[in-house]
């Protein structure tokens, strides 16, 4: 199992008030699986991303990555762990504003090096269609084109797993149709996806789809399952 | 892509912010180098200016000497060295003497090893009437100085006076309506006027002059002497019992006469050349001091304060720097950097910040000084060196706290922040 996330609990404490945001939640995401969260607004999704990603200690519960129980390392193994094995892609692309696209790509080697990185980076860009585009800043560029910056970015080092929170949150239909696409033949080239989407048709590329509510996770519903899929319990 | 070409882009795409950043800095910087340059400068002007005063008491010293040389011969010879059994009642109402000594005395006093005397010159003195012109007259024959042997020869307090020659005090020449180049006959023997004294306001008005031989012939009184005439030294100290030892063991038989007002004119001018001189120079540097106490104070003022200032701006730019990266720090935490990475991507640009700052704030701190304290305001190696080294870690202080709180900024607001 490339990625187990078992039991957590999260709750926020804001001024006094505690936000319950995560509540026994379980998942499991295996090698070459495209995973679909769907679930209303303030469900808890984005939380789980962070707590699966390594981003944010659960008050309860353990994630598994890669055999390594991540809130168990140091915050530099940690992070370590994240340069090397993970990806992100957010609904707010966050490309570095002063960087090039070419530059923004690449930063994802800052904190891992990355061999032949800046290939890698051309190649990567010349496959998402901005080969012409690799010395323009991120204000130059459509909202669609952003996220493919900030695909590339994301698979620049060969991650393990993608976590993507609404990537299709900012985009049209086709350039959201093409991002779903991409993170499919990521995930049909070996790699993990955690996808966390408003998106019906989104969700529906994916292998799992998971419903969240209230901080939980509902159990699988059999009908969204596609044939593949590998239910958890 | 490295940190470093991370921080250079983030410093070209808010190149505003950085300058504002460095240029607070640079002030600071300049403030220190101006401050500091400017007081090495007043320094170095200070001495030069005080060793020139120096200077100055020193040839102001020596032209008093030369002055006062030629007062003392105004005011003539100091120091009588007489026959012991000469009656000085002679002397002071007559201006005449009667008792002799011989004349190789001059010479043996000249080749000794005396040190309290100068100039010694082997005088005739006699009152005579001028039997020509019936005008009584003080005659004074000399043969000009006799060197001291173990001395450098010193310009002579009077000129040797010819054998044909006569030289005429004021009150003689003006009364005979003789000048330099007359012929005048003296108690039978034809001279010519060699020179005519100003006025003296002394017994000199009413001497004639005469070559020593010339007068001794005159006077009957060959190979012999009515006394040597002497200018006491400097460095006897003006002591009086001194030179009575010294010319007592060389020259028995003798006593010495010291003329009082002349000693004392002598001393007083020369220690009142001197009180004057040593004041001047005290007074230069007491002011030269208090110039420099006083630009002490303000650099004492000016430093800390442009520095706390410029501190304080920069750790408001900094802060700024960070709340405005914010998303792009949870970025880079969610690609993986270390928080120590986070640390050094701000650090690294405060270190910059500093180094440009150093840079310009030398340069225009120099220019500073140079403007306003001119060419003694050098280029001070170890200023510069100090403040390459002193902008950098104030600016590094100033973003110590920013840096921080960007490093443990939560990495989870990636996705809470818009
Ligand atoms: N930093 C925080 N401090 C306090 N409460 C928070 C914080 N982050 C999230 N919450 C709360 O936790 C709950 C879950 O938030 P989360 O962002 O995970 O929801 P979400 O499912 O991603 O929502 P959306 O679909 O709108 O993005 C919400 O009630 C939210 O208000
Ligand atoms: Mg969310």
């Amino acid at each position: 199992m490339l990625l187990r996330v078992d039991s957590v609990s999260k709750t926020y404490h804001e001024k006094g008030a505690a936000v319950p945001a995560l509540r026994d939640a379980s998942l499991e995401i295996e090698a070459g699986q495209f995973v679909a969260i769907q679930g209303p607004s303030g469900s808890g999704k984005s939380t789980l991303l962070l707590v699966a990603s390594g981003l944010l200690a659960p008050d309860a519960g353990s994630v598994l990555l890669a055999d390594k129980d991540l809130y168990r390392l140091s915050p530099n193994e940690r992070a370590r762990l994240r340069a090397e094995q993970v990806g992100f892609v957010f609904q707010q692309f966050h490309l570095i504003p002063y960087l090039s696209v070419l530059e923004n790509v690449l930063a994802a080697s800052l904190a891992v090096s990355v061999e032949d990185a800046g290939n890698r980076a051309r190649e990567l860009l010349e496959k998402l269609g901005l080969q012409d585009r690799l010395s323009h800043v991120p204000a130059k560029l459509s909202a669609g084109e952003r996220q493919r910056v900030a695909l590339a970015r994301a698979m620049l080092h060969n991650p393990r797993v993608i976590f993507a929170d609404e990537p299709t949150g900012n985009l049209d239909a086709e350039n959201a149709g093409q991002v779903i696409g991409y993170l499919r033949d990521f995930a049909l080239k070996g790699g993990a996806v955690l996808l966390v989407t408003h998106d019906k048709s989104a969700a529906s590329q994916a292998d799992s789809i998971r419903h969240m509510d209230q901080g939980q996770l509902q159990p699988t519903n059999p009908e969204e399952v596609p044939v593949n899929t590998v239910a958890n319990g | 892509m490295s940190l470093w070409q991370l921080v250079l882009r983030e410093i070209w795409h808010r190149r505003l912010n950085f300058v504002a950043a460095f240029l607070s800095v640079a002030l600071a910087v300049g403030c220190l180098v101006a401050a500091m340059t400017r007081l090495r400068a007043s320094e170095r002007e200070t001495a030069s200016i005080l060793a020139k005063r120096q200077r100055e008491v020193e040839s102001a010293g020596a032209e008093l000497k030369d002055a006062m040389r030629k007062i003392t011969k105004g005011l003539g010879f100091n120091i009588l060295i007489l026959p012991e059994d000469q009656d000085l009642d002679q002397l002071y109402l007559e201006n005449s003497l009667s008792k002799t000594m011989p004349e190789p005395f001059v010479q043996r006093l000249a080749e000794s090893d005396i040190v309290t005397v100068n100039h010694l010159l082997p005088v005739v003195l006699q009152r005579v009437r001028w039997t020509e012109h019936d005008l009584p007259v003080v005659v004074m024959g000399t043969r000009g100085e006799v060197p001291i042997m173990h001395r450098d020869p010193k310009k002579p307090l009077l000129d040797l006076v010819p054998p044909e020659e006569i030289i005429l005090g004021f009150e003689v020449h003006q009364r005979l309506g003789l000048k330099p180049g007359d012929k005048a006959t003296f108690q039978g023997r034809e001279f010519t006027v060699g020179k005519c004294y100003p006025q003296r306001g002394s017994i000199d008005d009413s001497t004639v002059w005469l070559n020593l031989g010339v007068a001794q012939e005159m006077f009957g009184l060959q190979n012999l002497l009515h006394g040597i005439w002497a200018l006491e030294c400097h460095c006897a100290g003006d002591r009086i019992t001194q030179i009575r030892q010294e010319i007592e063991g060389i020259l028995p038989g003798t006593q010495v006469v010291e003329r009082f007002d002349r000693a004392l004119a002598r001393a007083e001018a020369r220690s009142r050349a001197e009180v004057t001189a040593k004041e001047s120079l005290e007074q230069e540097t007491a002011s030269r001091a208090q110039l420099h106490a006083q630009q002490e104070r303000f650099a004492a003022m000016l430093v800390p304060v442009t520095t706390v200032l410029s501190g304080a701006w920069v750790a408001l730019l900094s802060m700024a720097n960070v709340r405005r990266r914010r998303t792009e720090i949870g970025l880079l935490r969610a690609l993986g950097l270390r928080t120590g990475q986070v640390f050094r991507v701000f650090w690294t640009k405060s270190l910059l910040v500093g180094l440009a700052g150093a840079l310009v704030g030398v340069i225009a701190g120099q220019a500073i000084a140079q403007g306003t304290a001119g060419a003694t305001a050098q280029l001070e190696w170890d200023i510069v060196l100090l403040s390459v080294c002193f902008a950098p870690l104030l600016a590094v202080a100033a973003g110590w706290i920013p840096a921080t709180l960007a490093a443990r900024q939560d990495p989870a607001l990636i996705l809470h922040e818009e």
